[in-house]
């Protein structure tokens, strides 16, 4: 096994005094800036990036690494305490993990469930790139504009799980969503969509503050219903690290999730365009086809197992193509890029044949990383745990701040709080008159990515709508799939209808 | 002393779809008469064949989530609630003058000694957390500059 | 009461004292010489292309010595780089001297076309490096050499070039003119960065691929890319790119649209103060740090205009690109 004695070439590499305790400053500043909302990994690896300048090339490249991946960790951190997601791949974690936190009363597990999942994901993700690393980045390059299309349309029907109750309001918004996301300069024509003249909107609505907005800030307002509870916080006594871990139960349910994302979540990070955010939702939305002991949506440790995993997972499976191949899969991974190529290390098919102590390097480091970065974030649980100590009073300005802040850092200006502060309001709204905006937030994420790369397809295929779907065996595959999902709930009706399946509805 | 109402109650699931339908209206009639749907010439879609069909997928399920709302109770809304948005409003609106930070320094100190009648221990504390953050994090140690507002400006020339 | 006084007045005073620049001196008269900090804007977000130009010019000018006024980058993305770039224009007598902003062939284009903005609002002061582009094969591309291309859609087949946003299409536009071919028959697939392109490429997707020398370098040397067509008016120097023939090899008018990274200030600014700024990027520009650390790492031309150069340069680029979008 070539790359196994490879990488413990690079184990070597990393052991050293200075590089493991870059290592360490890697993984907490990443945890921090990664629970910040509005700061995501791209603009918390942007704005960490010139405190490795210092360094030589391998040990920058190795707190870099650090930062991306504890970056990863510490977005679940407030989408499960507060309800605001850390980055946008946190925002499939706040879906369970703020009720498990909250009304299931176990915001300790909570946490627990999404580092270990975090852990078990990074693991398997790093394990393929070490093993597999060039032939993954090979097959991603198998997905062009069409397979990437219909993969994305198989995605879109994943928001079918998320609209619960009442479907109808919940395509309203997913429509939306997508209408909104058009708003600003198409890609393809170079020239301005829906900006109404206005030169703000010229650049979009923006995603974070999208997001913090009607996920975080609408969040602040409901708390304003619970302010004047005269309920004592039952939460006093799991406030230690003994009260926040799991039981081999626990440990049993979250491992078949967090297994599957796993493998799921390494694949989408190597497929172009799709990061960590696209691996988040498509691994809640698979945990959807299997069981979990609660429902999703409710403070399922299922979902943020899912979730969780995925998002680590595709985390390492975007180095594949970037180290591989130079290509970045994200925008972070361009900024890594950039990095990399400031000291003169380029990624790409020449860099394992020629700089192989730093590219194994970099992996075995990211190995470190995992195990340094769970071990942290376990043990700062009970710190995080006492903010939920905090009377819910106290906690309302204080979030209103961060969201201010969060929304403000990722723009530069007030046009992003503006995005936010509407945002909030209008989430509020709705969440009240019962439309579920999470779909709205998947829809705004993936749509244009659907619509983009439909384009693309078909400009090459001249057209030709047939040769979009049938391109290749790939995309014949995914249509295939795509059929089967949209037909199997319409099918199933018909035939319940028919007498030929028993009515199966107690379960939902 | 329940003199003043506190809530009121508002129609919101007929307005959300009545909304959504103009939405949809409007990029509709742009999309379609501005940008196009499909480029003959270049055998492609335009920038506006996306927009018009989900623009009209649009339309045609708010109409249905219109009937339903037409069917279903009025929402109240709690006014309190809305304090929070109308507080960050007077944030922005004051950072123009003073700047962000001392906004919002301002607002942590008022929301909780006035409004909420809190203890100074926990509004001073409460103050030192967050400019921890702001200051701290964001500005100090992430770089991002936050406006300093007219007063501070002819300062600082 | 009191307590409350104090303490505020302790926090104002912090945030006052975290937000104080150097003070604000009488200027010299001979020449123009920066008396307070300098507010250098990115319309970009950190870590990209334009990011990394800027920082490289922030870090020569000062290890260099070349002047020892305090550089500030602030990051201004709004409307895809509009507001900032606006922003700056409109910037104030008091202020213009002090005021940078970075500027390419890139912006410029969007910001004609999309607004009402144009050069006559700035200060050119340099032109740092320019690129050029070229096409490329990957290996699984179902053609060998360009004339294979422009024969294959002669016989009625489509080929598709992929590329990035801003300078490569207006390449491709040129080239299409210049070919006399219509969009169907020469297709082109806009990426966001030309990373994007390239895997178009590497995939089998698309045929061709347009990209500056920097970015495809390493394919070439691995073999994986090879290139086919120089958009440029002679052939490129370097052993991997210098088998690609001109437009003018093949029987048609050479295609060139040169890609400049520069920097531009204030209308308002003082000749002085274009005069000094131009002089400090000349001696970044001619400082070895720059030119190993930034332009040979990225495969760039060095190609210096002072402020004067510089001007008519821009001016002339924008004038041409007016009368092609029919402005």
């Amino acid at each position: 096994m070539d790359n196994l004695m490879m990488l413990i070439q690079g184990f070597s590499v990393v052991f050293s005094l200075e590089n493991l305790l870059v290592c360490l400053l890697g993984a907490v500043l990443g945890l921090i800036v990664g629970a910040m909302p509005g700061i995501g990994s791209l603009a918390g690896v942007a704005l960490l990036l010139p405190l490795t300048y210092k360094f030589n090339p391998t040990t920058a490249i190795i707190m870099l690494g650090a930062l991306y991946y504890s970056n990863m960790y510490g977005g679940a951190y407030s989408a499960i305490l507060l309800n605001i997601p850390g980055d946008s791949p946190a925002v499939m974690t706040a879906l369970d993990g703020y009720p498990m936190s909250t009304k299931r009363n176990r915001p300790g597990q909570a946490l627990f469930t999404a580092n270990m999942a975090s852990f078990i994901g990074g693991t398997i993700g790093i394990i393929i790139l070490t093993f597999m690393g060039p032939a993954l980045a090979d097959i991603g390059l198998h997905f062009g504009p069409a397979e990437m299309a219909v993969l994305l349309l198989v995605a879109m029907t994943s928001i079918g799980w998320l609209v619960g109750s009442n479907p109808t309001t919940g395509v309203v918004l997913s429509l939306l969503g997508i209408l909104i996301a058009t708003i600003g300069m198409d890609l393809q024509t170079g020239s301005p969509r829906f900006n109404f003249g206005n030169i703000y909107l010229l650049g979009g609505v923006k995603f974070i503050p999208f997001v913090i907005g009607t996920v975080g800030f609408a969040q602040v307002m409901r708390l304003m219903d619970e302010k004047d509870d005269k309920t004592e916080s039952k939460i006093t006594e799991k406030l230690t690290i003994k009260g926040s871990l799991l039981t081999g139960h626990d440990f049993k349910r979250l491992l078949p999730p967090a297994i599957r994302s796993g493998f799921m979540g390494t694949f989408v990070g190597v497929l172009p365009g799709a990061g960590a955010t696209t691996g988040a939702f498509l691994g809640y939305a698979m945990q959807r086809a299997f069981k979990s002991e609660e429902p999703l949506g409710t403070g399922a440790l299922e979902g943020i197992a899912a979730c969780e995993a995925a998002n680590n997972a595709a985390a390492a499976g975007s180095f594949a193509p970037l180290l591989a191949l130079g290509i970045p899969g994200s925008g972070t991974g361009a900024v890594l890029l950039g990095g990399l190529m400031m000291w003169g290390l380029n990624p790409g098919p020449l860099l394992f044949t020629n700089e192989p102590e730093f590219a194994w390097g970099l992996i075995a480091s990211l190995f470190l990383a995992n195990i340094l970065t769970l071990i942290i974030a376990l043990g700062i649980i009970p710190v995080l745990l006492k903010i939920l100590a905090v009377p819910v009073k106290v906690i309302i300005p204080i979030i209103t701040v961060v969201c201010l802040v969060g929304s403000y850092s990722d723009t530069y200006s007030l046009y992003g709080v503006i995005i936010m502060l509407i945002s909030g309001v209008c989430g509020y709204v709705l969440e009240k008159s019962g439309y579920s905006t999470a779909p709205m937030l998947l829809a705004f994420v993936l749509a244009p990515l659907l619509e983009d790369n439909l384009r693309k397809a078909f400009v090459i295929s001249g057209g030709s709508t047939s040769a979009v779907f049938f391109n290749s065996g790939i995309s014949i595959t995914l249509f295939v799939v795509l059929v089967a999902i949209v037909a199997t709930p319409i099918v199933r009706f018909i035939l319940t209808k028919l007498g030929v399946l028993k009515n199966k509805k107690e379960t939902n | 002393m329940k003199g003043s109402k506190t809530s009121i109650k508002i129609p919101s699931k007929v307005i959300i779809p009545i909304i959504a339908i103009i939405i949809g209206a409007i990029f509709f009639y742009i999309g379609v008469f501005q940008y196009g749907f499909w480029d003959s010439e270049a055998s492609k879609p335009t920038k506006g064949f996306f927009p018009v069909i989900i623009a009209t997928a649009l339309i045609g399920l708010s109409i249905l989530a219109l009937v339903q709302g037409i069917k279903s109770e009025k929402v109240e809304f709690n006014f309190k609630n809305w304090l929070v948005p109308l507080g960050l409003l007077a944030i922005i609106a004051s950072s123009y003058i003073f700047g962000l930070v001392l906004s919002i320094a301002a607002y942590i100190v008022i929301w909780l000694k006035v409004y909420e009648k809190q203890t100074w221990k926990t509004t001073i504390i409460t103050l030192a957390v967050a400019m921890f953050i702001v200051v701290g994090c964001f500005q100090l140690w992430l770089g991002i500059d936050f406006p300093l507002g007219i007063i501070f400006d002819l300062i600082l020339g | 009461m009191k307590k409350f006084v104090l303490v505020v007045a302790l926090i104002a005073l912090l945030s006052v004292s975290v937000f104080a620049n150097g003070t604000a001196e009488a200027g010299s008269s001979a020449g123009f010489k920066p008396t307070k900090d300098v507010e250098w804007t990115c319309t970009s977000k950190p870590g990209g292309g334009s990011d990394i130009f800027t920082q490289q010019i922030k870090e020569a000018l000062k290890s260099q010595g070349i002047t020892d006024a305090n550089v500030v980058v602030s990051y201004v993305t709004d409307g895809g780089g509009e507001v900032g770039r606006l922003q700056v224009s409109m910037t104030n007598k008091a202020k213009a001297d002090h005021t940078l902003l970075t500027f390419n062939s890139g912006d410029i284009m969007p910001m004609v076309k999309n607004t009402d903005n144009r050069i006559e609002n700035f200060t050119p002061l340099a032109v740092m490096a320019v690129d050029k582009q070229l096409l490329f094969i990957g290996e699984k591309s179902n053609y060998k050499t360009f004339q294979e291309c422009l024969d294959a859609i002669k016989a009625g087949k489509k080929v598709v070039i992929a590329g990035s946003k801003g300078d490569d299409i207006e390449t491709y536009n040129k080239l299409l003119a210049e070919l006399g071919l219509k969009e169907s028959q020469l297709s082109y697939i806009t990426n966001d960065s030309t990373s994007g392109a390239i895997t178009s490429l590497l995939g089998g997707h698309v045929d061709l691929c347009m990209s500056k020398p920097a970015a495809a370098a390493q394919y070439v040397e691995a073999g994986k890319m090879t290139a086919v067509l120089a958009l440029s008016k002679s052939r490129f120097k370097t052993p991997s790119l210098k088998d690609a023939p001109i437009l003018s090899e093949l029987g048609y008018k050479d295609v060139e649209v040169p890609v400049w990274r520069g920097v531009v200030g204030p209308k308002e600014m003082s000749p002085e103060a274009a005069e000094f700024w131009s002089n400090c990027l000349k001696a970044v520009s001619e400082s070895e740090v720059w030119q190993t650390g930034y332009i040979a790492k990225k495969g760039l031309i060095s190609d210096f205009k002072d402020y004067k150069e510089a001007k008519a340069y821009m001016t002339e680029y924008q004038t041409n690109y007016l009368k092609e979008i029919g402005k």
